[in-house]
């Protein structure tokens, strides 16, 4: 096995205030993983992410990245509403100063990744939920992450949507080969979406199990419905039961 | 992968709303017009008529004798030109003290109570102040348009400056930007809307401050509050209602012109009732 892409090593975060938000945390990610990260809410899940990303800094034990081409998606789209859909796009690469000709390369495939070449020149006020989500996935995607970290990416969005969108986010993983991090409520997302699914538990926020999950990559509906897969959730389903009780 | 998720969201009609927006206040504006008349012909004996000239008096006397519009027109332009200088300089100091209190709570801090200061005094009690300072001048009657202005423009500005969401500022984070690239990529553009709301208050207010000041800083051209006060004390009805019109539709053009660019430079993409 290769050495792991992200390692938390004991970490512990305890904020200002005294939150302890994660205690002894141990998560060690291989390159090419996608990880499901499903845990009660406040356990610490965007914690971690934030960790993961360097918007936060860890109180105790070890955080390791091994790269710094990091994909972020948070909840909310998050675009800047003056700026066309291009512009948004093409944010990352503005504040990284790439040349204007690499800047356009890249958002030009990041538009077509995410089927929005034609809405280039449109505002986010004039895009649907699932469209402005789909700008913030191609706004990440033009760092041409090697980890691409998900916070609830979809949770706002109706559930037909969302499931286009984890589609979508699928055939990317499986096309441009990144390392996922996934945070999800949804167990049946998190098992059809992911190659191992992480348990957390609340209070403080540590780890309390992990599943590896046995389907290729070829994930339809054969899977979806597959008895294995319903096991498989169920199992997962009881060790969350045991972290909310 | 197809863009088949969601539709751009369609515009909602408005033309019904918007022909309302122009006939309610056209018809308010005849009903004041029918009450003036009522007031100057039923309410006003003969002799006192001067006090509130009949509309169509104050048109032909001050607006369609062309010698007595001149006389108007003149000291309007005046008005206009230190208003706008005024609002001119009070735009830069307010917006410059705007960034600077957004990038140092202390500055904000420190700042921030004599901007409210500067809103509360009333502008006549400093008046002696100033014509004892710089004397009875044109750089006088720009300073009280100066002080009369600035405050809605550093309070909107402040305002829009610091309402970025923190995600968004993370947006920045998470690529290392400095404080200038967040302020110019995130802050400024945010702002934007705010400041042209604060101009667009600005405008009226820097149009009132330099009628205040012809009062009295009458060296130089005269603008149309000196103008007023000389119809008032000729006893000149028709002319004062005249130079009063023009000078509240000089207001009204700025508000109305800060609106327009406004609209200009944000419309494309702000949308107040969005969120
Ligand atoms: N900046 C902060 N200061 C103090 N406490 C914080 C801060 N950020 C998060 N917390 C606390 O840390 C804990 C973990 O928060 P976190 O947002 O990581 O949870 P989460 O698992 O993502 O929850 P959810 O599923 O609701 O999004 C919570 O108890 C939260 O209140
Ligand atoms: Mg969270």
């Amino acid at each position: 096995m290769s050495a792991p892409l992200v390692t938390f090593d004991d970490v512990t975060m305890t904020f200002p205030d005294g939150t302890v938000a994660l205690a002894d945390v141990d998560i060690a990610i291989q390159p090419g993983e996608f990880i499901a990260l499903l845990g009660p809410s406040g356990c610490g899940k965007s914690t971690l992410l934030r960790l993961a990303s360097g918007l936060e800094t860890a109180t105790g034990g070890q955080t390791q990245v091994g790269t710094r081409q990091i994909g972020y998606v948070f909840q909310d789209a998050t675009l800047l509403p003056w700026r066309t859909v291009r512009k948004n796009v093409a944010l990352f690469a503005e504040l990284d100063d790439l040349s204007a000709g690499e800047t356009r390369e890249r958002v030009d495939h990041a538009l077509g990744v995410v089927g929005l070449t034609a809405f280039e020149d449109h505002r986010p006020h004039q895009l649907s939920g699932g469209m402005k989500m789909r700008v913030s996935l191609a706004r990440a995607l033009v760092n041409r992450p090697k980890l691409f970290l998900f916070d609830e990416p979809f949770g706002a969005l109706d559930e037909f949507t969302r499931e286009r969108l984890n589609d979508d986010v699928r055939g990317l993983f499986l096309r441009e080969r990144f390392t996922g991090v996934f945070v999800t409520h949804s167990i049946p997302e998190a098992v059809y979406m992911a190659t191992r699914v992480i348990v957390m538990g609340a209070r403080p926020g540590r780890v309390i199990g992990e599943f590896a999950v046995p389907f290729g990559e070829e994930r339809g509906e054969a899977v979806r419905y597959s008895p294995e897969f319903a096991e498989l959730a169920n199992e997962i389903s009881q060790c969350l039961k045991g972290a909310m009780a | 992968m197809t863009a088949g998720v969601g539709t751009p969201v369609p515009r909602r009609p408005r033309t019904s709303r918007r022909s309302l927006t122009v006939i309610l206040p056209i018809a308010f504006g005849i009903a004041f017009i029918g009450l003036w008349y009522l007031t100057s012909t039923l309410l006003l004996s003969p002799s006192r008529r001067f006090i509130l000239p009949m509309p169509h008096e104050v048109l032909v006397e001050a607006f369609l004798t062309p010698k007595n519009l001149l006389a108007l027109l003149g000291p309007l332009g005046t008005s206009s030109v230190i208003a706008m200088l005024g609002l001119a300089i009070a735009t830069v100091i307010g917006i410059v003290t705007a960034v600077l209190m957004s990038q140092a709570k202390w500055v904000e801090i420190t700042l921030f109570p004599y901007a409210v200061a500067l809103q509360s005094i009333p502008i006549l009690a400093i008046v002696p102040l100033i014509a004892f300072a710089i004397g009875y001048g044109f750089e006088s009657r720009i300073l009280v348009v100066v002080l009369i202005s600035l405050f809605p423009i550093i309070t909107n500005t402040l305002f829009g400056l610091q309402s970025t969401s923190p995600q968004m500022r993370e947006l920045f984070t998470l690529k290392h930007a400095n404080r200038w690239t967040v302020l110019t990529k995130l802050q400024f553009p945010a702002a934007l809307p705010a400041l042209f709301t604060g101009l667009r208050i600005s405008a009226g207010m820097a149009v009132v401050g330099s009628i205040v000041a012809d009062f009295f800083f009458r060296k130089g051209e005269s603008g149309i509050g000196l103008v007023i006060d000389t119809y008032r004390n000729q006893l000149n009805g028709e002319m004062l209602y005249g130079a009063i019109i023009l000078a509240s539709l000089l207001g009204l053009v700025a508000f109305w012109v800060f609106g327009l660019l406004g609209r200009l430079f944000v419309g494309s993409w702000y949308r107040p009732d969005a969120r």
